[in-house]
């Protein structure tokens, strides 16, 4: 970049330039970008993600001292820590690259570790009360999601996902040992785990082949490019319509357009009522018609003198039957109505 | 909602769908018929007339009168059937029939709808093929209460020897995440 440029952006109080940037990917866990450093006139590289992924890159602390196994230990402590309270836990890196045109990988190794940072991302309060309504209409709700194990199992706890009471050895797994499993270990499991942490977007395809296999229907939602497959793959794909990437959402059946799960559940207990309802008029259509079949063969034995069958209804009070007084009591049974 | 999911493989069509029709259709069925003989071989004479299918001819009265018992007792209990049908096993005294505005709004007028066919002249013979009816009316009370006899017997037995949430829906014990179910839909979400 030209001298002068730097010069103008110095004058302007800006110190970094963005140079380049290695994106996030979910089997990765973390990103990298690349700044110039117009200060210290050198190229510097940050680096956020997943702790775990981040600590393997990283070499030294901040203060440029060599990490030892003792304080990697007490970083990842604290993170169980941070992650026990529902915390979402990222771990920062940074690095003075020496090098130019260096590769992702090479950039991404001998980082000195700046520190973690722990973020509360609330669920929404009517996430517990649809969580159980759910459970109670026979749907079970898993959770399948990029977090920490331990994030993850706090979140579940405070949406109700998991109870103390129906909580197992595997109901809350990690991604890396759901994937280990072969189908015939995951069919031979009393119930699919009920929430899986750190998930990549194969995860969650097993998962839904793994319900598929038990004979249940799946509805997925998410929001990122990562769900697309699983959205696919699930019978009804729910994606979010405002966080949602728009990959998702050409991938889903329906597009939620408050990205909320209540608005699911809601929608569950109107196809409910539908449903219902459908069942109660066809109930009443079929019976009635049963009852004029019944009332007409039977009818076909009183014969006059003549030997001709005398028929108890005429074919115009048939008519009237079925189409006056059988259909404005079907119509009443639209799903508007309980 | 408090309730499992349907079976999605038999959908609406299982054993307690068709039995539902069956019995309710004999049920139905049987009153009408019965209004029938009543009219004809017991209170008549059992003389059919000739030719009563297609007109009021000689002797014809009895018919005509039967075929007007035959018709509001049918009636009576296909719109009475609406109403038994909103719940497949809760007895229809303990419904709120007018929580269905439409329902209720269509059971009355349809009812209604039974006085102008039999009694406007030339509407009842010509194009009904029935006639005025007086004491006949009292087949169609005796209808209603046979039918809501045989109805709610057939919910009670329903309610006390049916498979619990059979129906509409399958077959499930306690419903606590994780059960196993027959088959049923889950939800899966993602934070």
């Amino acid at each position: 970049m030209a001298q002068s440029e730097h010069l103008e952006n110095k004058k302007q109080g800006i110190r970094y330039i963005h140079i380049q940037e290695h994106h996030f990917d979910s089997t990765v866990k973390r990103m990298t970008v690349i700044y110039h450093d117009l200060d210290q006139n050198t190229k510097i590289a940050f680096m956020k993600g997943a702790p775990e992924r981040i600590l393997d890159a990283c070499l030294y602390n901040s203060q440029g001292d060599v990490l030892t196994d003792d304080a990697k230990n007490q970083v990842l402590r604290l993170m169980d820590r941070f992650a026990g309270e529902g915390l979402r836990v990222l771990a920062l890196a940074s690095k003075t690259l020496k090098e130019e045109n260096m590769s992702r990988d090479c950039v991404e190794s001998e980082m000195n570790l700046l520190g973690l940072v722990g973020i509360y991302d609330p669920p929404r309060l009517e996430s517990l009360p649809s969580v159980q309504e759910c459970q109670r209409a026979g749907i079970v709700v898993h959770m399948l999601t990029g977090d920490h194990i331990a994030t993850a199992t706090a979140i579940a706890k405070e949406v109700g996902i998991i109870t103390p009471s129906t909580q197992t050895r595997t109901s809350v797994i990690t991604a890396q040992e759901f994937d280990r499993m072969t189908d015939v270990e995951i069919d031979s499991l009393q119930n699919l785990p009920l929430v899986v942490a750190r998930c990549s977007p194969a995860t969650k395809v097993k998962m839904v082949k793994a319900i598929h296999r038990r004979g249940r229907l799946t509805a997925m939602t998410g929001d990122g490019v990562n769900d697309s497959p699983s959205l696919k793959a699930a019978d009804v794909g729910i994606a979010m319509g405002l966080a949602g990437s728009d990959v998702a959402r050409q991938a889903a059946e329906i597009v939620l357009a408050d990205d909320n799960f209540a608005t699911i559940v809601g929608a569950v207990e109107e196809g409910r009522r539908i449903f219902d309802n459908l069942v109660k008029f066809m109930l009443h259509l079929m019976s009635s018609n049963c009852a004029e079949v019944i009332v007409l063969v039977v009818g076909l034995a009183f014969m006059d003198a003549s030997g001709k069958p005398v028929y108890p209804l005429s074919p115009v009070q048939i008519l009237w039957e079925n189409l006056i007084t059988s259909a404005f009591p079907a119509f009443a049974y639209l799903p508007l109505f309980p | 909602m408090h309730r499992p999911p349907h079976n999605v493989i038999s959908g609406v069509f299982n054993k307690e769908f068709a039995s539902d029709i069956l019995v309710y259709g004999l049920i139905m069925g049987a009153a009408p018929l019965l209004s029938f003989v009543i009219v004809v071989y017991i209170v008549g004479t059992g003389d059919l007339g000739t030719d009563c299918n297609h007109g009021l001819n000689l002797g014809c009265d009895t018919v005509y009168r039967a075929r007007a018992a035959v018709f509001a007792s049918l009636t009576v209990l296909i719109l009475l059937h609406a109403f038994e049908m909103k719940h497949s096993r809760r007895s229809i005294f303990t419904m709120n029939l007018l929580e269905n505005k439409p329902l209720f709004i269509s059971v009355v007028g349809g009812s209604l709808a039974l006085f102008p066919t039999i009694y406007i002249p030339k509407v009842n013979d010509t194009v009904f093929k029935m006639t005025d009816i007086t004491w006949e009316w009292g087949l169609c009370a005796a209808s209603i209460v046979w039918y809501i006899l045989g109805a709610e017997g057939y919910k009670f037995l329903k309610r006390r020897f049916g498979k619990k949430n059979e129906g509409i829906v399958v077959s499930v014990g306690k419903m606590s995440p994780g059960t196993e179910l027959s088959r049923n839909t889950t939800v899966e979400t993602l934070k």
